[in-house]
């Protein structure tokens, strides 16, 4: 009996990022990172503002108040020269030699770790001192007001007929599938993700072309004029705007989201439902790799973005024949795992081939796991006594199982084994120091390599003999809506403070350019580092002007090391402008999940809702500062 | 009335620099005026004089580039005076999606007035501008007098102290004027402050109390408009029931001299434009049907 199952080529998930924890969200690390990137920030336009005037206005305040700003001030003078120092560094590859290497994660100015501490701290300070003309604001806001013009712009767009673009995106939604061709065993990865893809789209362009054109479109028929002379915050005119711009997407989000689920549900074909109609609950491991070259990554193929570390078959070497392995060590297992009879593990690997020809073999791997209490001395002895003992008994007695017979694994197929419940019972008892268990994979066959992930190995903490779980489904596709959600709410927040200072077209153009930018930021990060082909920006406009080739290095002039220096501040300048872009990657992810028919973690997104809420408060307050003082009937 | 200065401004100048901070006009020029508590104070001058200017600073959507203005004993920048005051621009600026209920409905809400309270003071309003039977229709629909009236409804949702009109006349037909200006009249008896422009000038000699005069943003006249508009040196005389001769043109000539001044002009008065068009429609509302025919130049009845 082969208890191996590999006709289940559905789902495959290969996350590029770790899953979030709360804990690293709001660990040490990330506050201080954020307290001193915003409070950088906030510390020079504080120092700027009261350069330019503000201190007159500080001095006319009175007793406490401005005793507290004058605190505050002098508390926010570490981190402004920290800021400096920074903008100086961006300079510093000028008076470097021209090979030095530039990275795009080390600070830019080096200091001993404790110092980042009193530095957060004066960073705080900046940040209490820039916002407290916000807090101060608080009381006066009123509910009404804002949800008065909430409740304006979004009767403005559906009076202005703005729900008509999304007809088109409900005829993906709901016929969709009948224009992609697509297999059965694909229906539903390709579905949400060309459902995901095109509503994401849209509604991007969409909300933020709402964001962008109301404030401009308001001062230019002077509709402002009438709001901002009754007695409302400049502040609720921004807050309204966002409040009914995104209830407005919302809406279209939960009825797009509705009738694709119900399309879906209905729809899908048996087979496909059966598989993929579903949110697993994986428990994933951490990997290790034993007899490569790196026991954190494996062997380096050169392939792909280093994703997946590959172990070869056995080798030859000076001790005899070693075996590379990989292992997925859990430290704990759930309890509720011990009371099943059966456990799901499934797995997905990546065949890298070393010999032509063989594309549509599988490969044959080792998979042995053992718990925590396994002693093989005792399981051979058990065994001599009695060989007809159950794969049952022995994962109940010595915390050991391996699926008869051999295993072949198929290019990006995903396999399945059952493993004996009993096995995580034997899991659960014994030393609660040592890893409740361990999952070792070898490749059996020397001319191939297995190249594996940490997410390409789980365990199913649901039932995945229940079947369709449209329910879970469900709830699992609205999640992913969710995200949607977060990216909106970022990107028509972002454009929409933009737009209380610049004109639709330049906000909407910039809010944009924001989100790419934030898209590509890995590339972003590689040109920083010059890894990327090519030379600068100066480099190539000179290459232009010479129309000299772009492989040719440029001779070794003193104009051209300037020009290759001065690229090297450009480098560091945008290095330290993507510091500041929003993490959109993570939130583009979910719809992997969805149609691979993974559950989504809740702590993932929550911290990801957390990152987000945390990246507008900054944004919110710039626009709270450009709206108060815009002179709104003045030049434009 | 009494003497509590509803507005003060001192030294209010505003110049308008272009993008560069380069000087591109000066749109008012030193302005030292105030506004009492009760009265109906007319800003007057040729287009481009610095009255609109004046009324955006002293309502915050400009800032002064020097000099300082109080509204209500606050200075401009201060949201809480908005409470108190209404205002009426110039041009088109009401959301041409909304109808007149849901126009008063948000400015009220904008006032953070009670839903029963702004219900009951949007229908009175309405029915106070004459635009009940279009309530419901969208402003786009609105010929220009009807968003004015709209617009002066919006301007009084929060029975405010002060109402400052931008060109409340313009785009009205005589009657319409003659209405607003009636408005405004009774605005100022029901105790309320009163700042218009206008530069048709006979609207603000019938109902202003005191006025000031801009020309290329400097203030040229100032005061009361029956002071200012006093000509201490001519004398005006009506008389009822009697007819033109020339016995009664001798006599009076000779009282005239006999007290050191000259006849200039004597005879039968004309009445204004604006009277005779008012009471034309007045009779043609009267007896509908009546219209006047071209080819014998006579008001004849059909
Ligand atoms: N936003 C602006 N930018 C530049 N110049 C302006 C601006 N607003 C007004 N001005 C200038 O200021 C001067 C005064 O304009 P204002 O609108 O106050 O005149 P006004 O007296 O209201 O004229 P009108 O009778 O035509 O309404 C004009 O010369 C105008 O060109
Ligand atoms: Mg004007």
């Amino acid at each position: 009996m082969n208890s191996m199952n590999l006709n289940l080529p559905w789902a495959a998930l290969s996350l590029e990022r770790d899953p979030l924890e709360l804990f690293q969200v709001l660990s040490v690390g990330s506050t201080l990172f954020y307290l001193l990137t915003v409070g950088g920030l906030a510390s020079l336009c504080a120092f700027l503002w009261f350069l330019a005037g503000g201190f007159r206005k500080v001095f006319a305040l009175k007793g406490f108040a401005r005793l507290a700003v004058l605190l505050l001030l002098a508390l926010s003078v570490p981190i402004l020269l920290l800021d400096i120092a920074s903008i100086v560094a961006l300079f510093r590859p000028l008076f470097l030699p021209a090979d030095a290497v530039i990275s795009a994660n080390a600070p830019l100015v080096a200091r001993p770790g404790w110092a980042d501490f009193p530095l957060a701290f004066s960073g705080l300070a900046a940040i209490l001192l820039v916002s407290a003309p916000f807090v101060a604001n608080i009381p006066r806001l009123s509910p009404r007001r804002i949800l008065a013009i909430a409740n304006l712009s979004f009767k403005e767009a559906i009076r202005k007929r703005v729900l008509y673009a999304f007809t088109g995106l409900l005829l993906i939604v709901l016929f969709g599938s009948w224009f992609i061709p697509s297999k059965p065993t694909d229906e539903l990865r390709t579905y949400v993700s060309v459902v995901f893809y095109a509503m994401t789209v849209v509604l991007i362009l969409v909300g933020a072309l709402l964001a962008a054109s109301g404030l401009p479109a308001d001062i230019r028929t002077q509709s402002l004029f009438l709001i901002v002379t009754k007695p409302v915050e400049r502040v609720e005119i921004l807050l309204g705007r966002l409040i009914g711009t995104m209830a407005l997407m919302t809406l279209v989000l939960v009825v797009l989201t509705s009738a694709g689920l119900m399309y879906i549900i209905r729809g899908v074909s048996p087979d496909a439902a059966e598989e993929s109609l579903k949110a697993r609950l994986p428990l994933f491991g951490f990997l290790e790799f034993k007899n490569t070259s790196s026991a954190a990554k494996g062997d380096n193929v050169g392939r792909e973005w280093e994703y997946r570390g590959y172990i070869s078959g056995p080798t030859q070497s000076a001790t005899g024949i070693v075996s590379p392995e990989a292992s997925w060590v859990y430290p704990t297992v759930p309890s509720v795992l011990a009371t099943r009879d059966k456990v799901q593990a499934e797995f997905t690997f990546d065949i890298y081939r070393t010999t032509k020809g063989f594309e549509n073999r599988g490969v044959g791997i080792g998979l042995v796991i053992t718990t925590r209490n396994h002693d093989a001395e005792a399981m051979r002895r058990a065994r001599e006594k009695d060989p007809s003992l159950s794969p049952e008994q022995i994962a109940s007695d010595h915390g050991y199982f391996q699926p008869a017979g051999s295993v072949t694994f198929f290019d990006y197929a995903t396999g399945s084994v059952d493993i004996p419940g009993a096995l995580f019972a034997n899991a659960l008892k014994g030393d609660p120091k040592l890893p409740a268990l361990t999952v070792r994979v070898t490749c059996k066959e020397s001319t191939q390599y297995v190249g594996m992930a940490r997410y390409d190995f789980y365990f199913r903490q649901d039932d995945a003999r229940a079947g369709a779980q449209p329910v879970r489904f469900a709830v699992n596709f609205f999640l992913a809506s969710f995200a949607l959600w977060l990216r909106l709410l970022l990107v028509i927040s972002v454009t929409l403070v933009l737009s209380t200072e610049l004109s639709t077209v330049i906000s909407l153009l910039m809010g944009m350019v924001l989100m790419m930018l934030a898209h590509v930021q890995e590339f972003v990060r590689e040109l920083v580092e010059g890894k990327s082909a090519g030379g600068g920006p100066l480099e190539n406009i000179k290459r232009l002007i010479d129309n000299s080739v772009a492989a040719k290095p440029l001779e070794d002039t003193a104009l051209n090391t300037l020009i290759q220096q001065s690229d090297k501040v450009v480098r560091e300048v945008l290095g330290a402008l993507a510091r500041f872009l929003p993490e959109v990657d993570r939130l583009s992810y979910y719809p992997e999940y969805v149609g691979n028919g993974f559950a989504i973690g809740g702590a993932d997104l929550a911290c990801n809702a957390i990152l987000t809420i945390f990246y507008i408060l900054p944004w919110l307050l710039l626009g709270f500062y450009l709206l108060r003082w815009r002179e709104v009937a003045g030049p434009t | 009335m009494s003497n509590v200065k509803v507005v003060e401004t001192r030294k209010l100048t505003k110049i308008f620099l272009d993008f560069w901070g380069r000087k591109k006009k000066t749109a008012l020029r030193a302005l030292d005026i105030h506004v009492d508590e009760g009265e109906i104070f007319g800003l007057l001058g040729p287009n481009g004089s610095g009255k609109t200017t004046t009324i955006k600073l002293l309502l915050g959507l400009l800032y002064p580039s020097e000099g300082e203005a109080f509204v209500l004993g606050k200075p401009t920048t201060d949201v809480k005076k908005n409470e108190y005051i209404g205002y009426l621009p110039e041009e088109s600026y009401l959301y041409r999606f909304l109808n007149a209920e849901e126009t008063l409905d948000f400015y009220g809400r904008l006032f953070d007035i009670e839903p029963r309270v702004r219900r009951k003071r949007a229908a009175e309003l309405i029915e106070r501008v004459g635009l009940e039977r279009d309530k419901k229709r969208q402003l786009r629909e609105y010929s220009k007098g009807m968003r004015q009236r709209i617009g002066l409804a919006q301007a009084l949702i929060n029975n405010p102290k002060l109402v400052i009109l931008d060109e409340p006349t313009s785009g009205l037909d005589p009657l319409g004027a003659y209405w607003m200006k009636d408005l405004i009249r009774s605005l100022r008896n029901e105790g309320k402050t009163v700042i218009m422009c206008s530069h048709r000038l006979e609207d603000v000699q019938d109902i202003c109390d005191r006025i000031a005069i801009l020309h290329e943003g400097d203030l040229q006249a100032y005061g009361k408009v029956s002071t200012l508009l006093q000509d201490a040196d001519r004398l005006e005389l009506r008389a009822s029931n009697i007819r033109l001769s020339d016995a009664l043109k001798r006599d009076l000539e000779a009282v005239v001299k006999a007290h050191g001044g000259t006849l200039d002009a004597f005879g039968h008065p004309t009445t204004t434009l604006e009277d005779y068009f008012l009471k034309v429609v007045a009779e043609s509302k009267a007896r509908p049907g009546r219209r006047f025919l071209a080819d014998d130049t006579a008001v004849q009845s059909r």
